[in-house]
C-alpha cells in the first residue's frame, strides 16, 4: 500500500542500474524524483500524475527494488503528513492517523484507534481579531522559508516561475549569512526556519526590493 | 531574465539531449538553489552573461556522460582532449540557446570548455540555480549563476 505521506529514497542509484533496465516514463520520473525528502503526494503533484497511476508507479518501483520507504521519526511524519496536501478539516486524531486514505486502503486497527482516543478533537486557534503589523521576528517567532517560497510561487502564478523569483530574491542575500545559518542548499519543498535576525532582515529586504512584496504575517511562525 | 526566456532556454537545452538519443529522453530533476562553492562535475561548459544581472550559465558533466555523447557522434576516442572538445560542443550549444532565448537584452561571452580545476580558479557567483538533468543513467547539472548589479543590490 502506498500512502501519500510516505517518503521514499532510491535503493539503487542511476549509476548502479543495469544497462538493460527499462521502465515507462512515469516510473522513471518517480524514480528520479524520490530523494528521501519529498512525500509521494508532493512528487505526484509535481509530475501532475493521477493518484492511481502515481501509486501504481511507486508500487512497481518498490517491487523492482529500485526505491525503498524512508523510516521517519514522529516529527518528520507529521511534517510529511502536512506536506501531503490534505486540506480537509479533521480532528487531530484523524490527522495523525493519516486520514487521507482512499477508500480501498486498509482500515486503521481498532486497537490503534482506542490508543489514540484520549486525544480531544482538534480545534484550530482563533485568528487574531486585529492583524498584527508585519515585523521581523521576536524571540518566539521565526521566518518560515517554506511559507515564504509558497507565497512567492503563488504570486508568480506558477511553480516554475516562482522558483526563478525565489532564486532572484536569494541572489541579493549575502551567502555568508546563509552559510552561517547552515543553509548551503535550498530545496523548494523543504522548510527552514530562520533564527538569525540579520539573515531574516536581509531576506525580507530582498523580497521587497526584488518583487516589490511586503512579507505578510503568514510567513512567520510561532516557535515553542 | 524573465520566466518565459528562462523556460525557453531550459526547453531547447533539454531538446538537445533528446535529439542526441531520441529513444532515451532526458529527465529534469527537482531544481534547487546552492550557496557558496559551486557544484562541479568533471568538465564544465560555460558562458558568461551580462545584462540586468551579471553572471554565467554552465553545464557541468561527468566524464561518462561526455564519453556517451562522443560515441553517439561516432567518436570512440575519449582522451582528455576529446572530452574537452565534446565539452566545447556543449558550450557552443549553450551559447546558441542563450542567444535564442535571451535575445538582445543580454551580452553573451565566448563559450568556454573547462576542467574542474580551471572552473575552481574562476570567481563564479556564490548563489546558483541548479537543475539536474538525468540522461542515460548519468547526471549533469545545468546551472544559472547571477550576481545582482551594484546599483540593484
Amino acid at each position: 500500500m502506498i500512502l501519500p505521506q510516505a517518503i521514499y529514497r532510491r535503493a539503487k542509484e542511476p549509476s548502479a542500474l543495469p544497462k538493460e533496465q527499462r521502465l515507462i516514463a512515469l516510473d522513471w520520473a518517480c524514480y528520479f524524483a524520490v530523494n528521501g525528502t519529498h512525500t509521494v503526494a508532493e512528487i505526484g503533484k509535481q509530475l501532475r500524475a493521477e493518484t492511481a497511476a502515481r501509486d501504481e508507479s511507486f508500487d512497481r518501483l518498490m517491487t523492482l527494488g529500485l526505491i525503498v520507504e524512508q523510516e521517519l521519526d514522529a516529527a518528520e511524519y507529521v511534517r510529511a503528513l502536512a506536506a501531503s496536501g490534505d486540506h480537509e478539516e479533521k480532528t487531530l486524531r484523524e490527522f495523525l492517523a493519516g486520514a487521507v486514505q482512499p477508500p480501498h486502503t486498509m482500515p486503521i486497527p481498532r486497537a490503534t484507534l482506542r490508543a489514540a482516543r484520549p486525544a480531544p478533537p482538534f480545534t484550530p486557534l482563533a485568528f487574531p481579531q486585529q492583524p498584527k503589523e508585519n515585523r521581523p521576528m521576536s524571540g518566539s517567532r521565526q521566518l518560515s522559508l517554506r511559507a515564504l517560497m509558497n507565497l512567492i510561487e503563488k504570486q508568480a502564478g506558477s511553480r516554475e516561475a516562482g522558483q526563478l523569483d525565489i532564486y532572484r530574491v536569494f541572489v541579493r542575500v549575502d551567502t555568508l549569512l546563509l552559510k552561517k545559518s547552515g543553509i548551503e542548499t535550498l530545496r523548494f519543498t523543504e522548510d527552514r526556519l530562520v533564527s538569525d535576525p540579520e539573515l531574516e532582515k536581509a531576506i525580507v529586504k530582498s523580497v521587497k526590493k526584488t518583487l516589490g512584496l511586503d512579507c505578510p504575517e503568514s510567513v512567520w511562525v510561532e516557535v515553542a | 531574465m524573465n520566466f518565459e526566456q528562462f523556460k525557453l532556454f531550459k526547453r531547447i537545452t533539454l531538446d538537445y539531449f533528446a535529439k542526441l538519443a531520441p529513444e532515451e529522453q532526458p529527465v529534469l530533476g527537482e531544481p534547487h538553489i546552492h550557496f557558496g562553492d559551486p557544484e562541479l562535475l568533471d568538465y564544465t561548459s560555460l558562458i558568461e552573461i551580462d545584462g540586468e544581472y551579471h553572471g554565467c550559465i554552465y553545464l557541468t558533466s561527468p566524464v561518462e556522460m561526455l564519453k556517451g555523447v562522443l560515441v553517439i557522434n561516432g567518436e570512440f576516442h575519449d582522451s582528455p582532449a576529446h572530452l574537452k572538445d565534446m565539452c566545447q560542443e556543449f558550450s557552443n550549444v549553450l551559447s546558441g540557446n542563450a542567444s535564442k532565448a535571451f535575445g538582445g537584452e543580454w551580452r553573451i561571452s565566448v563559450p568556454r570548455s573547462l576542467t574542474m580545476a580551471e572552473v575552481q580558479a574562476l570567481d563564479l557567483p556564490p548563489s546558483t540555480f541548479v537543475m539536474p538533468i538525468h540522461w542515460r543513467g548519468e547526471r549533469s547539472l545545468l546551472v544559472v549563476g547571477l550576481r545582482a548589479n551594484q546599483e540593484a543590490a
